[in-house]
């Protein structure tokens, strides 16, 4: 009897503990970051624009709410390597304000696109 | 004779005493990591991997799982693509060159407070069970006093036979939870060096954007250097 009681408890127990939800969402960031490191090619890097735009529709899925740390940072720096200047200093600037420890760089960057 | 024999026991378990030596007590990361706690670092710029291994594509590997590494550990990374970019155009993407230099100016163009150099020594392959050794050291210095803020390198050997625990709590699923991200069809090294990262990170206390930033300094820290094995089908 007192084993049954055990277990059931066991049970009980072990289908309260979940799996803390992480930080951020990434989406499949990784593997497409290391094919456009990778490959270098204009196919890949248009595939890890589209997972930018992926992690920022999904936040809600991470804890923070918020998008990760340096995405809002390259994916307004691809765009303004693709010409799209206006757009991209909006996402610097996103950057900026979801990070404040970011200013220093994303500052510097925006200077050097005015010129 | 009974005393004698007495005697000589108790002169053996004496010495046997003195020569054992005391465990040593473990310590707590705000004993080990004290100058991390001190600088609080927030940003964090990673450098290019060094590779001392034969796999020309370790250094990317690990690169491109740092960013996510770091920052699910509540650090603020600066954008790795950029990072890189402004690295090569001022010619410092050389990273073996900076592992002993001043750090001031990375703090100044990036505003970071500190910078992460990791340097794999071993990624070996077997041919037979596809299990991979794998020996990595990271290195965290600040760019503020060049103190080394955090170091711990990691003997790991990614075991396909290593089936993720089932029954062994908490801490078993938040390993399974890690060892689960691996494809089971074709094993993906992406994958493999963010387990590395994670294993390996785990002892770094966590940054600003964590729930458990500035709660870990009395938890126990791990060792300096250690093995284990990662992995899971």
């Amino acid at each position: 009897m007192r084993v049954v009681i055990s277990l059931l408890m066991l049970a009980i127990l072990s289908s309260c503990i979940t799996v803390p939800k992480p930080i951020y969402y990434w989406g499949a960031y990784e593997d497409l970051s290391y094919k456009a490191v990778k490959g270098n090619e204009e196919a890949d890097f248009q595939k890890l624009m589209v997972s930018f735009t992926d992690i920022a529709k999904n936040t809600a899925k991470g804890s923070s709410g918020k998008i990760p740390p340096g995405i809002c940072g390259d994916f307004g720096f691809f765009l303004m390597r693709q010409g799209k200047t206006q757009e991209g200093k909006q996402w610097l600037i996103k950057e900026k304000s979801l990070y404040p420890e970011s200013t220093t760089f994303i500052d510097s960057i925006l200077k050097m696109a005015e010129k | 004779m009974r005393m004698i024999k007495f005697l000589i026991l108790f002169v053996i378990c004496f010495g046997l005493s003195s020569c054992a030596k005391k465990a040593a007590a473990p310590l707590t990361k705000i004993q080990v990591y004290k100058d991390l706690y001190k600088e609080a670092p927030v940003s964090i710029l990673v450098m290019l991997p060094i590779n001392k291994t034969n796999n020309v594509e370790v250094k990317d590997f690990f690169y491109t799982t740092l960013t996510t590494s770091l920052s699910d550990m509540g650090y603020y990374v600066i954008p790795p693509f950029m990072g890189q970019e402004i690295l090569r155009s001022e010619s410092a993407n050389d990273t073996e060159r900076f592992v002993e230099a001043p750090l001031q100016k990375f703090g100044e163009v990036f505003g970071a407070d500190a910078v992460l150099f990791t340097t794999v020594t071993k990624w070996k392959k077997n041919g037979v069970t596809d299990n991979v050794e794998i020996q990595i050291e990271y290195v965290l210095k600040s760019t503020k006093t060049n103190n080394v803020l955090f170091q711990r390198k990691g003997n790991l050997v990614y075991d396909t036979s290593i089936k993720p625990p089932s029954n062994s709590g908490l801490a078993g699923l938040v390993i399974a939870a890690v060892v689960s991200k691996i494809n089971t069809a074709a094993t993906s090294y992406v994958k493999v060096s963010r387990m590395c990262n994670d294993v390996t990170l785990s002892d770094l206390p966590t940054g600003k954007y964590h729930a458990r930033h500035r709660l870990d300094s009395a938890s126990f820290a791990g060792l300096k250097e250690f093995s284990t094995k990662i992995g899971g089908n």
